[in-house]
């Protein structure tokens, strides 16, 4: 217990800060209660409607996110569950923008119906996808990242598509604890009363569910009835803090960690210590902020400066996942066929990317109308249409080939380049260039690109490195490196000017800006990568059967993992120029490869590789016609197509 | 169905329709950038091809954009294919653009002027920007007369609006009931006040800002402002504002110094600077008005 | 002559001794049983055979050699190492399961020779999953699953099989088959076996020489008639035990 005193210096330092803000605005003329506007001078309004509220608000939502985060954690068994791993605030994010956009009429009755409906929705996803994978804590929090990572990127197109005036849109995303009444913070403590009352009563029957599912229904608890209530309370409690303040991410992710340092252990202490930690975590915080502010600096959203405490926070607790996948449930779909003849199957599908690839260079929309190229028009237009064409189909190769290496390098079929890190820290390292560099230039940027991604992906694989890495604490080092990353590109954009618009269009993914030599230097790319798959053909064979077999078979594990995420942080790294963060290529490509028999290392590459040069195809084709003259963002469009088919693939059952 | 036949009369209409808009041999210019669009526009100059015409329609509003113009698509991701078909004299663009500006050279020569650059004002730029538009398309006349009639307009409006000199002004657009965006003298409305004689209750540079909006209580520290809102705050914000206790107890509000402006580009040129002065003196000559 | 020497062996995981400081040499050419109640570091130290675990301390040679001193490849020609629980071989037949066998022969990039293919088919009819080469190993019953894996540690070419719980997920008619096996891969191709085993009268009938772990030290070691005393069984699994014998004269141990 005494632990929880080392509590005590953060309290005070928030407390501290919160008073320096006050002081430096009223002095000691404090407003007395009840506060009467009519009697109070200007400052002290701004210290009881201002000040107060918000220093009421920074504990009153780290409270509710610090709650919220702990239900997660325990309903799941999943110690890096919370509300922004498993998507639930991007769901909100979505639906907020969407609600202002489409209906703005909805978000006059208030934000908090539409953020709890887009919450729940993700919510409901990423638990449809768990459900049928035992809750495996690593496939959920990749599952919930994807889920976060798609709706964040279309509410981010949507908010490109309104130009800058959607200020609201963008202060939310920011997340903002300033206040200007005491209406926040009445509605919030209301929820944060109902959540913390709840949980109360799932204190008991979430200590028996600790057992395990099995032993919890040998006990005759309503698993599943329990599960749902749990994730609602902490689905209402964080989307309600999203819908009143906005987007704070991983204070939800940290208070139970400090709660579990502090020596929290049952599911009831652990809820009250991580509310208790997440309030004093957002204050201190809030705090920091309001401590910018007096010095003059530019006013910083907390939102972003929690996101910046989460990532590395996130690396910190990956050790804690030992043993926390129990062994067989996250393993790849099998009974699939396997192709007769697999190198004819391969040949028919390069002929027909051939032949797309042809029809697609001489076909194209002009205004009024669908038109084929004539000879004329064909020297024209060569020099754009190729590059760009070649230059997509060998960003898909690469992703479907990086996709595939992933997959069988970590034996988990959910594996892919979004959640390696390595579009994170491209991202990251494409805003650098833009903030850094003035007026930066195509080599500039690609080079920024690239060195983000690099390194992104070396963070990454001294996590590999390590003897007795489970490949799936690769995954997760790569989920924390991106969240990292995409913190940081928050952070940067919250401070940053109207070059934002242009981080924010290139993080959607456009092929247009492709050069011949940028699609000369992505062949080269998949060549590279091709090379190297063949020269580890045969450990591609062997390493999905585990660290044992393959050591047992005189591989040296470590080299061959290094190696092989060092090739698909290349492949990832060009494609990325290209098309964005997010694209799910890597995803989708080597499943259909695996689902159209090609088993074999080699093929399954192959295939991997041909699928996604094929898809990538087909989602610039539909990026340039769907909206004509508008380009659509590439990634995108890819995106667009991949989930539901993905969401199809994830609510398979595993076995 | 797709037929060369087709491609071709659509192409012969994008040629052929803007010729007959200027006959001669004005240059064909293309914009990407929306600055750069109203300077040219400013200038007599139409372009045949521009940017994002829908939303530039829907948010700058003037000066208008004839039906006929080309749109090319994104500003971020222009559709080159169409930029080729368009075949422009010369591009306009933007060191927001710099990315790929070698891809527009293969297709036509590209201007590229600076407008906005932290920490300076925009308004001398985009008069500058008048004159080397029109001398890249050999009509520096314009320019000259473009630029007096404006310095001209300008003059005017800031003698007009000399009694509002008696207090500073505080240029915002309202994003949410507890934020803000304040336009310092690095912007263009900012700028433009200035050249009025007006003086600006923000002394910082611009937080052009993207996410960093400004807390509303700010207003407190400037007792004297008139308060100039431009663009109406969304119908959420004003509803909260309306019951918000500071907002009613901050000077400019308790003491009914508001006035609104309608929507306005802050990334526009000359064109919007002089809607932008118009729109003022309109807004305090008329009288304050309640937001919320 | 012995296979291993073990020399103060001792490994540790964060706060516990999982070994403490072995000493014993492991015989050549035999069926090497590993004892010990849960917990007792039997695993442990089987793993550490196969180098899947580092010693944090001693020493431990194979054929006179340190360990850390074999090459990854060397090593693996020299010794295969079956994991408690196989895993899923994901679309994979028998066949391609077992082939994987060769690769601390062909390496990374060598060619799979006609001396590979043999070598396959060999194993492939030593185990007697040549009638089912063609087959899904996914879709094998628990026992022909665990031959499929025998198999490709006899591709492998190794001398020494190291096998982590063979048998401790098969029914009681395929753990007799797999272990008839694994004997009569030792006795008649010279090969030798260490085997962690959960079942003492397994270990007793099958296995040529015993070793007892209890709490990361050695309780006895010896041939199974050693074993197969009530007082040492107490002593190894700290609960009285009764020995009795089946009308063939094998002892059959109960807990009294």
């Amino acid at each position: 217990m005494t632990r929880i005193l080392t509590l005590l210096p953060a309290l005070f330092a928030a407390g501290l800060l919160w008073l320096l803000a006050a002081h430096a605005l009223a002095g000691w003329n404090w407003p007395t209660l009840p506060f009467k506007a009519e009697a109070m001078t200007l400052d002290q309004i701004r210290l009881a409607f201002g000040l107060m509220p918000r220093g009421a608000i920074a504990l009153v939502a780290g409270a509710m996110l610090g709650l919220s985060g702990a239900i997660l954690q325990v309903v799941l068994r999943n110690p890096v569950a919370d509300p922004t791993t498993l998507g639930i605030q991007s769901g909100a994010q979505l639906a907020l923008v969407l609600g202002t956009v489409v209906a703005p009429g909805i978000m006059e009755h208030g934000r908090w119906p539409v953020a709890v409906s887009g919450a729940a929705a993700a919510a409901l996803l990423v638990m449809a996808i768990g459900a049928r994978r035992a809750f495996a804590p690593v496939t959920m929090v990749i599952a919930g990242m994807l889920v976060g990572m798609t709706a964040s990127a279309i509410a981010t197109a949507i908010t490109l598509s309104q130009g800058e005036y959607l200020l609201s849109l963008v202060i939310w995303n920011g997340g903002s604890l300033v206040q200007q009444d005491w209406s926040g913070v009445r509605a919030l403590t209301a929820v944060l009363a109902g959540g913390a009352l709840a949980a109360g009563l799932l204190v008991r029957p979430l200590r028996v569910l600790s057992l395990g599912v099995e032993g919890a229904r040998g006990l005759g608890l309503n698993v599943a009835a329990i599960r749902l209530l749990a994730v609602t309370v902490a689905l209402v409690l964080a989307a309600a803090v999203s819908a009143e303040v906005g987007l704070i991410a991983f204070v939800g992710l940290a208070g139970p960690a400090v709660a579990r340092v502090l020596g929290a252990t049952g599911s009831g202490r652990l809820m009250v210590l991580s509310a208790v930690a997440g309030a004093l975590l957002l204050s201190l915080s809030d705090g920091l902020v309001l401590a910018m502010a007096g010095l003059g600096a530019e006013s910083f959203p907390t939102g972003a400066l929690t996101g910046l405490i989460g990532g590395p926070l996130l690396i910190a607790l990956l050790p804690r996942l030992r043993g926390a996948t129990p062994p067989g449930e996250e393993r790849a779909e099998s009974g699939y066929r396997r192709a007769r003849r697999p190198t004819a199957l391969l040949a028919g599908l390069a002929f027909a990317i051939l032949l797309a690839g042809a029809v697609l260079l001489v076909v194209g929309r002009v205004p009024g109308g669908w038109a084929l190229l004539d000879r004329e028009s064909f020297a024209t237009f060569l020099p754009m249409r190729l590059p760009r064409l070649i230059g997509a189909t060998a960003a898909g190769a690469a992703l479907g080939m990086a996709g595939a290496i992933l997959q069988r390098l970590t034996a988990n079929p959910l594996a892919s380049p979004e959640v390696l890190g390595v579009s994170g820290g491209a991202a990251l390292g494409y805003a650098l260039a833009v903030f850094l560099v003035a007026a930066p230039g195509m080599g500039t940027l690609a080079g920024g690109t690239m060195t983000g991604g690099m390194v992104a992906l070396t963070v990454v694989a001294s996590f590999a490195r390590r003897r007795r890495m489970p490949p799936e604490r690769i995954l997760l080092a790569g989920i924390a490196v991106s969240a990292l990353a995409s913190a940081v590109l928050a952070a940067i954009m919250a401070v940053g000017d109207a070059r934002s618009f242009l981080v924010l269009a290139w993080l959607s993914g456009s092929a247009a800006a492709v050069t011949p030599a940028g699609a000369a230097g992505l062949c080269a790319v998949v060549a590279l990568v091709l090379a190297m798959a063949f020269s580890t053909r045969r450990w591609l064979g062997i390493l999905p059967l585990g660290d044992g077999v393959a050591a047992g078979l005189g591989i040296p594990t470590g080299q061959a993992r290094l190696a092989l995420v060092a090739v698909s942080g290349i492949a990832v790294g060009g494609a990325t120029i290209l098309v964005g963060p997010l694209s799910f290529v890597g995803l989708m490509a080597p499943h259909m490869s695996r689902r159209m028999g090609l088993v074999s290392p080699l093929g399954h590459l192959a295939g991997a590789a041909l699928i996604g040069g094929g898809l990538m195809l087909a989602a610039d084709f539909g990026a340039r016609m769907a909206g004509f003259p508008y380009e659509l963002p590439l990634g995108l469009f890819a995106s667009l197509i991949g989930a539901p088919w993905l969401i199809g693939l994830m609510m398979r059952r595993a076995r | 169905m797709i037929r060369r036949r087709t491609f071709l009369t659509a192409a012969g209409i994008l040629l052929a329709a803007p010729l007959q808009l200027r006959a001669g041999s004005a240059p064909r210019l293309a914009a990407i950038d929306w600055a750069m669009m109203e300077t040219a526009i400013a200038l007599g100059h139409v372009p045949v091809a521009g940017a994002e015409l829908i939303r530039y329609r829907a948010d700058v509003k003037e000066p208008k954009i004839p039906d006929e113009v080309v749109d090319l698509g994104l500003r971020g991701s222009p559709n080159y294919e169409l930029l080729q078909l368009v075949r422009p004299d010369l591009i306009l663009s933007s060191p927001y653009y710099t990315q790929y500006r070698s891809r527009l050279e293969t297709i036509a020569p590209v201007l590229s002027l600076t407008f906005f650059v932290r920490g300076e004002a925009p308004l001398p730029r985009a008069f500058v920007a008048l004159g080397d538009l029109a001398n890249a398309i050999d009509d520096a006349p314009a320019a000259a007369r473009v630029g007096e009639a404006a310095e001209a307009a300008l003059d005017a409006a800031a003698a007009r609006l000399a009694p509002f000199r008696d207090r500073p002004i505080a240029l915002v657009d309202i994003g949410d009931a507890r934020h803000m965006r304040m336009f310092g003298f690095d912007s263009l409305f900012g700028s433009t006040l200035a050249r009025l004689g007006l003086t600006n209750a923000r002394s910082q540079p611009t937080a052009f800002g993207f996410m960093a909006p400004v807390p509303m209580e700010v207003l407190a520290d400037m007792p004297e402002a008139r308060l100039v809102v431009i663009g109406p705050p969304p119908l959420a914000a004003r509803r909260a504002l309306a019951r918000s206790v500071l907002w009613h107890a901050l000077p400019p509000v308790a003491q009914n110094r508001v006035h609104a402006l309608p929507g306005l580009n802050p990334f526009g040129a000359v064109p919007t600077a002089l809607r932008f002065a118009a729109e003022l003196e309109h807004a305090l000559t008329s009288g304050p008005t309640t937001i919320a | 002559m012995s296979l291993f020497s073990l020399d103060r062996l001792t490994v540790d995981v964060p706060g516990r001794r999982l070994l403490d400081g072995l000493t014993l040499d492991v015989p050549k050419g035999r069926l090497v049983a590993l004892i010990g109640h849960n917990g007792s570091g039997k695993s442990t130290l089987l793993r550490t055979l196969a180098r899947q675990i580092a010693p944090s301390g001693g020493h431990v040679q194979l054929d006179g050699q340190e360990l850390g001193a074999w090459s990854a490849r060397d090593y693996a020609r020299r010794l295969a190492f079956m994991p408690q629980t196989t895993p899923p071989a994901d679309g994979m037949t028998v066949r391609e399961l077992v082939a994987l066998g060769r690769y601390p022969w062909h390496g990374a990039l060598g060619r799979f020779g006609a001396q590979d293919g043999q070598a396959v088919d060999r194993a492939l009819a030593e185990c007697g999953v040549a009638a089912l080469a063609d087959r899904l190993v996914d879709t094998l019953s628990g026992g022909e699953r665990q031959r499929a894996w025998l198999a490709m540690m006899v591709a492998q070419g190794a001398e020494t099989l190291l096998l982590d719980e063979p048998i401790s997920a098969l029914d009681i008619s395929h753990a007799v088959e797999v272990m008839s096996l694994v004997r009569k891969m030792c006795h008649r191709q010279d090969r030798s076996a260490v085997i962690v085993l959960h079942d003492v009268n397994m270990a007793a009938r099958y296995c040529d020489h015993v070793i007892a772990l209890r709490r990361g030290r050695i309780v006895m070691q010896g041939d199974p008639a050693e074993l197969m005393r009530p007082d040492m069984l107490q002593r190894i699994y700290g609960l009285p035990m009764q020995v009795m014998t089946r009308p063939d004269g094998t002892p059959v141990a109960v807990p009294a």
